[in-house]
């Protein structure tokens, strides 16, 4: 029971993992609400729309906030899982290059990729559980 | 660059030998010493190996069986890949293993509860892909 709510989390922090590397690209959290979602949430059709504000709960910023503060320990760490995922891309390196490859070309063997990138999942994981996303 | 790999059977040989000829997809090659019977010839093979510089072109050496192969190779810049688990007699006599800059290995993608200092076979060719480049600019 436990290994599969552990299977379901990992997953469900791969997903964040994803959608905090397409926020960082573009620098937008998808706020589309449905009317019957408006409804729900008991917000007034009598706002003046079109005026948006920026997004301070979403499990994105909960990602690059724990990201930061692992930064001040583990600077190669976080630079590994930015690579990783694709928040950060190396210059002549193929988006789709293996593991092994970017391992490579940021200086490193594979097992110190896969150590470093499993500690800085280990510290988001950790850091989500306590935010209440995970 | 030149790997040396020791196996302990012929099918462990092949095992991390296709993973890295996957890898370097004609860019590999193997030298079987183990049919030449006299050393001199054997060590004419081994300075015939071209692209010694390279990380892209891979050559495998297996099985070299006197010390005075293992340190030319050593010369070369080889990393030697020792197979982790019972060693030959061979070790007892002209092999040494250099506990600094050999590495060991397990012929397998995958394998739990192995010790800190074994690696597997992916992680043993960036291991020597790591070393390969290092020898070179100690070499510059």
């Amino acid at each position: 029971m436990s290994s599969l709510r552990h299977s379901h989390n990992k997953a469900r922090l791969e997903r964040y993992f994803e959608q905090w590397a397409r926020w960082v690209h573009t620098g937008q959290v998808t706020t589309a609400k449905s009317i019957l979602q408006m409804i729900m949430d008991g917000d007034s059709f009598d706002r003046s729309g079109g005026g948006c504000s920026p997004i301070v709960e979403c499990v994105e910023l909960n990602i690059e906030s724990a990201l930061m503060r692992f930064m001040v320990t583990n600077k190669q760490a976080v630079t590994v899982c930015r690579v990783e995922y694709g928040a950060l891309f190396l210059p002549n390196l193929p988006i789709d290059a293996n593991r092994e490859t970017r391992a490579l070309r940021m200086g490193m063997s594979l097992r110190t990729y896969n150590r470093r990138l499993q500690d800085a999942r280990v510290c988001v994981e950790s850091s989500l559980i306590k935010t209440g996303d995970l | 660059m030149i790997i040396v790999l020791y196996a302990n059977t012929g099918e462990s040989l092949k095992k991390a030998f296709s993973y890295i000829e996957h890898q370097h997809a004609g860019l590999s090659d193997h030298v079987n010493l183990s049919r030449i019977g006299d050393i001199e010839l054997r060590i004419a093979q081994l300075n015939q190996i071209p692209d010694r510089k390279t990380e892209r072109r891979v050559t495998v050496v297996s099985n070299p069986q006197t010390g005075r192969e293992l340190a030319l190779l050593r010369g070369m810049g080889a990393v030697v890949c020792h197979q982790y688990g019972a060693l030959s007699p061979l070790y007892t006599t002209e092999i040494k293993i250099s506990p600094l800059h050999d590495l060991h290995y397990v012929p397998h993608l995958t394998f739990s509860g192995l010790p800190g200092h074994v690696f597997t076979v992916d992680e043993l060719l960036s291991e020597c892909k790591v070393k390969h480049r290092k020898f070179r600019q100690r070499a510059k």
